[in-house]
C-alpha cells in the first residue's frame, strides 16, 4: 500500500512539474507586460525630486533659450556645419551662426511634414491634405527633386543609408516597399505584403521595421517589429489603451506611453518587448530623443494637467498645450538634470549635436538650442 | 494480494500519465493557436499635424483588415474562409477576404462591435471581435500660448477640426465669436487674431462653431489678460 501511495505520488509529482515547467515557458518573461507595476523597477525620480539638479531657469526667453531663426519650422537637421532647417512656407534654409542662406531655388507650397536621412543629405517633404498625402525628396547635395508614387504612406528613413520604407495599397493588400534614393531608376524591394491597415512605421535599425497601430484612449492598439530580412513578426505592445511610442534610431530601446483613461504610463523598453524601466512622471514619447545612455525630455511642469489629460488624444488633437521643464535622464543611474524649467515652451523633435540639444516649441513652431 | 495492489498501482500510474500528458498537450495546443490582428482606419478627417487615431464619426468609410500571427509570422489566410459580422449582420463572407470596407453607423458616441471568423485555416476555427467607438466631430481653437492666462496684446488662434467626413477643409465653414460679438477676419476663417486693449485681469470669451452640410462641432474658451 505504501509504495502504491509512493509511486502515485511521484507520478503526481513529476506530472505537476512538467505543466509548471510549461506554464513557465509559457509565462510572459518579468518586466515584459506594459504597465504592470509588479513588474516594473523603481521609478526614476520625479522632476523636482531628489537627485534632480538645475543648470538653467527661467520663463520663456530665460537663460539660453533664443529661437535659432525667426522662421517658423516644420523640422531641422543639426550638424557640424550648422543647421538645416524647412520652414512652414516650404522654404529649405541652412542656418550658420547669424548667417541664413537658401539651399533650394524653389520652395514647396502647403508643406506640412518634413524629415531628414540619417546624415541629413536628403530631406523627405509631405505636401496637401492628410486624406491625400504627396512626398517629394530634395538632395541638398545635388540640388534635385525626386517624388514618391501616388498612394505613399508613412514614410520613414532607414537609420543607416539613403534608403525609404514606405506602405503603399495595391488589391487590397498593404506593401511595404524599400527604394535606394541613391539609385532612383531600380525598383523598389518589396519584401512583404500585409493586411494591417492604418499603421505609423519606424525603422530603429536596419532589418527591422516598428509597425504602431495608432493609439487613442478610446481603443486598444499594438505595436509589432517586423524583420522585414527574415520575415518575422513579434508583438511589442499587444492590445493596449491610449499608446504612444518612440524608437531610438540606430539603437534598440524605446518609449511607450499607455493611456489609462486619463493620464499614462511611461515605460522604456527594448525592441525585443521587455519592460526595462518606469518613470514617475507623464509625458509624451515624441516629446523625447535618445543620445547614449542619455534621455533627453521635455516634461510638462504641469503634470497634475498631464495625469488628468485624455492621452495620448489631447496632446495630439493640439487642445493640450504644455510648458515644459527640459531634463537630461541618465538612463543607467536614474539621476535627473534639469537643463531648462518651467520654459513656456512645448518641446518636440529633440536632437543633440555636439555640445547642444535641439527643439522645436509646438506652440509657436520655431527652433530652440540648449547647452547640453 | 500485494501482487494485485502492485498491478493496481501500475495501472493508476499509467493513467495519470496519460490524463497529464492530455492535459499538457492540450493547453499546450490552445496556447500556441494563431492570434487575430484586427485594426482600421476610418476615411474622416483630420488635420496634417495629427498623428493620433482618426476615429470615424457617423457615416464615415471604415476599412478593415485582419491577419493571424502563427509562430512568428503572418499566416497565410489565402485559402481560409473569412466571415467579417458588424453588430451581429454580416457583412461579408469570402474565402481569402482579409479586407472589409463599411460606413459607419448613425451612432455618435456609439460603440460598433466588429467580428471576424476564421474558418479552414490549417483544419481549424477561430474568431475575434473588437470594439470600434463612433465619435462626434470635435473643434479644437488652438491657441498661441499654453494655459488660459496670456500676456502679449495679440491672441492667434486656429481651428483644428477632426472627424468630420470630408476629404478637404473647404467644405467647412467657420462662425467665431469674440466676446459675443462676431469678429473682423482675414482670408483663412480657420484663423483669427485678435488684439487685446483691456487691462490686467480682463477676460476675453471665444466661440467657435464649424459645420459642414451634415455635422457640426463647437468649442469656447475663457481666457484671461496677465501682462
Amino acid at each position: 500500500m505504501k509504495k502504491t501511495i509512493l509511486i502515485v505520488l511521484g507520478v503526481l509529482a513529476a506530472g505537476g512539474m512538467l505543466y509548471l515547467g510549461y506554464s513557465l515557458k509559457k509565462a510572459p518573461a518579468p518586466g515584459n507586460t506594459i504597465g504592470n507595476t509588479g513588474n516594473s523597477l523603481p521609478g526614476l525620480p520625479s522632476p523636482g525630486n531628489g537627485t534632480t539638479t538645475s543648470s538653467a531657469g527661467g520663463g520663456q526667453g530665460g537663460l539660453g533659450l533664443n529661437p535659432i531663426s525667426d522662421k517658423t519650422i516644420l523640422n531641422y537637421f543639426a550638424s557640424k556645419n550648422g543647421v538645416v532647417i524647412v520652414t512652414t512656407a516650404g522654404e529649405i534654409l541652412g542656418l550658420s551662426g547669424k548667417n541664413t542662406v537658401s539651399l533650394s531655388s524653389s520652395t514647396v507650397p502647403a508643406a506640412t511634414s518634413a524629415s531628414f536621412s540619417f546624415d541629413g543629405g536628403k530631406v523627405l517633404i509631405g505636401t496637401g491634405e492628410p486624406t491625400s498625402p504627396a512626398y517629394r525628396i530634395f538632395d541638398l547635395n545635388k540640388k534635385s527633386w525626386q517624388f514618391l508614387p501616388y498612394g505613399a504612406a508613412s514614410p520613414v528613413w532607414s537609420p543607416s543609408t539613403n534608403e525609404l520604407a514606405y506602405m503603399d495599397t495595391r488589391n487590397n493588400k498593404e506593401i511595404l516597399n524599400i527604394i535606394n534614393t541613391d539609385k532612383p531608376n531600380t525598383r523598389a524591394k518589396q519584401p512583404t505584403t500585409i493586411s494591417l491597415v492604418d499603421t505609423k512605421s519606424e525603422w530603429p535599425v536596419y532589418g527591422t521595421i516598428i509597425l504602431e497601430d495608432a493609439g487613442s484612449y478610446l481603443i486598444n492598439s499594438s505595436v509589432w517589429k517586423l524583420g522585414w530580412s527574415t520575415n518575422s513578426v513579434s508583438p511589442l505592445v499587444f492590445e493596449q489603451q491610449g499608446v504612444s511610442t518612440l524608437w531610438e534610431r540606430g539603437g534598440t530601446r524605446g518609449l511607450v506611453l499607455t493611456g489609462q483613461g486619463r493620464g499614462g504610463v511611461l515605460t522604456l523598453m527594448d525592441t525585443s518587448g521587455n519592460s526595462l524601466k518606469q518613470f514617475s512622471f507623464i509625458t509624451m514619447p515624441e516629446k523625447c530623443a535618445f543620445s547614449g545612455n542619455f534621455l533627453l525630455c521635455g516634461v510638462p511642469s504641469d503634470q497634475k494637467s498631464m495625469s488628468s489629460a485624455r492621452l495620448p488624444d489631447a496632446y495630439q488633437k493640439e487642445s493640450l498645450l504644455t510648458s515644459d521643464d527640459i531634463l537630461k535622464i541618465d538612463l543607467n543611474s536614474g539621476d535627473i538634470k534639469t537643463l531648462a524649467q518651467n520654459t513656456g515652451l512645448d518641446a518636440i523633435k529633440l536632437a543633440v549635436n555636439g555640445s547642444n540639444l535641439y527643439f522645436i516649441d509646438r506652440i509657436t513652431q520655431k527652433a530652440y538650442e540648449v547647452p547640453f | 494480494m500485494k501482487q494485485k495492489f502492485s498491478n493496481l498501482s501500475f495501472k493508476l500510474s499509467i493513467a495519470l500519465v496519460i490524463i497529464f500528458s492530455f492535459l499538457v498537450l492540450n493547453l499546450s495546443k490552445a496556447d500556441t493557436r494563431p492570434q487575430i490582428i484586427i485594426t482600421w482606419k476610418s476615411g474622416s478627417y483630420a488635420p496634417a499635424s495629427f498623428n493620433g487615431k482618426i476615429l470615424p464619426s457617423q457615416g464615415s468609410k471604415i476599412d478593415a483588415g485582419v491577419e493571424v500571427l502563427d509562430g512568428t509570422s503572418f499566416g497565410n489566410l489565402s485559402g481560409a474562409d473569412i466571415t467579417w459580422i458588424l453588430n451581429g449582420d454580416t457583412l461579408q463572407e469570402i474565402t481569402g477576404g482579409q479586407r472589409v470596407k463599411f460606413i459607419a453607423p448613425n451612432d455618435p458616441g456609439g460603440i460598433e462591435s466588429l467580428e471576424v471568423k476564421i474558418s479552414n485555416y490549417k483544419g481549424s476555427s477561430f474568431g475575434k471581435t473588437i470594439q470600434v467607438p463612433i465619435v462626434s466631430p470635435e473643434v479644437v481653437a488652438r491657441k498661441n500660448f499654453s494655459g488660459n492666462i496670456f500676456s502679449g496684446k495679440q491672441i492667434s488662434l486656429s481651428a483644428k477640426p477632426y472627424f468630420f467626413n470630408i476629404q478637404s477643409l473647404d467644405e467647412l465653414n467657420f462662425d467665431w465669436l469674440v466676446n459675443g460679438q462676431k469678429p473682423t477676419q482675414g482670408n483663412d476663417p480657420s484663423l483669427l487674431d485678435v488684439n487685446v486693449q483691456g487691462s490686467s485681469g480682463s477676460t476675453v470669451s471665444v466661440g467657435l462653431t464649424v459645420s459642414s452640410q451634415s455635422q457640426k462641432a463647437d468649442t469656447s474658451l475663457g481666457l484671461q489678460f496677465n501682462p
